[in-house]
């Protein structure tokens, strides 16, 4: 269902140091692009202390939205860009295997339904821990997650100190939910 | 002249109550380890991993 061999062909469009993207914690930041049958879509791929990836996606056209991790497509393509996120971090695991891999389900906010989602254990939340869990194994990762906020982190187990590491990720998500 | 007795140190009331801050806020963004159990019983078996 996530295969990576379902994922769209994508193309690396940008790619920043840290200090240019303004972003906490933040110390590389690449964007790739793919497209549906609809829409073009974009993959933030932020790094962290650690090398830790945290992916991030949005529909093209919410770029400037500060909502844009909010909104649904509708479009029913969860599943390959889901894998399409799977297939980058893969190529990103083959050059560091310290590679950990993290996401945030945000809530949803549908303004014409009036909807919006609480932030614990949104449905994004649910369905990326289930792909994670599915795909990535305990022998190559060990697995966190802080579902009151709605955050997963597969920590690669080629690290010295997997328990530190997850004590200083602790500490930014910390820092960052009080932005 | 014994020595006077305070009811209550001040000193330890002080870094109790600090502790419980820190201990609140650092429970904010806390990650909790998921157990290879919890995955396994989570987990659709049919799939392959990408990763073992």
């Amino acid at each position: 269902m996530f295969e990576p061999e379902t994922s769209y062909p994508y193309r690396r469009v940008g790619d920043h140091s840290g200090l240019t993207t303004n972003r906490k914690h933040v110390e590389h930041l690449t964007i790739y692009q793919f497209s549906t049958d609809k829409y073009p879509y974009l993959i933030e791929v932020e790094r962290y202390p650690c090398q830790i990836y945290v992916f991030k996606f949005y529909r093209r056209q919410h770029k400037k939205n500060k909502q844009r991790f909010n909104l649904m497509t509708n479009e029913g393509k969860c599943a390959r860009i889901v894998a399409t996120c799977f297939s980058i971090f893969l190529s990103i695991y083959e050059k560091n295997p310290l590679a950990s891999f993290g996401f945030l389900g945000a809530h949803t906010i549908d303004t014409q339904k009036q909807i919006i989602e609480p932030k614990n254990e949104t449905r994004r939340f649910v369905v990326y821990r289930q792909a994670v869990q599915n795909y990535f194994g305990t022998d190559t990762f060990t697995h966190f997650s802080n579902p009151e906020n709605s955050i997963y982190l597969a920590i690669s187990n080629k690290n010295k100190d997997v328990a530190n590491i997850a004590e200083i990720a602790s500490a930014m998500i910390e820092q960052l939910l009080d932005l | 002249m014994g020595k006077l007795i305070t009811p209550f140190n001040h000193k330890k009331e002080v870094s109790v109550h600090m502790a419980s801050v820190r201990l609140a806020n650092t429970t904010k963004g806390y990650l909790a380890k998921v157990s290879a159990e919890e995955i396994k019983a989570r987990r659709v078996a049919a799939y392959r991993y990408l990763l073992p």
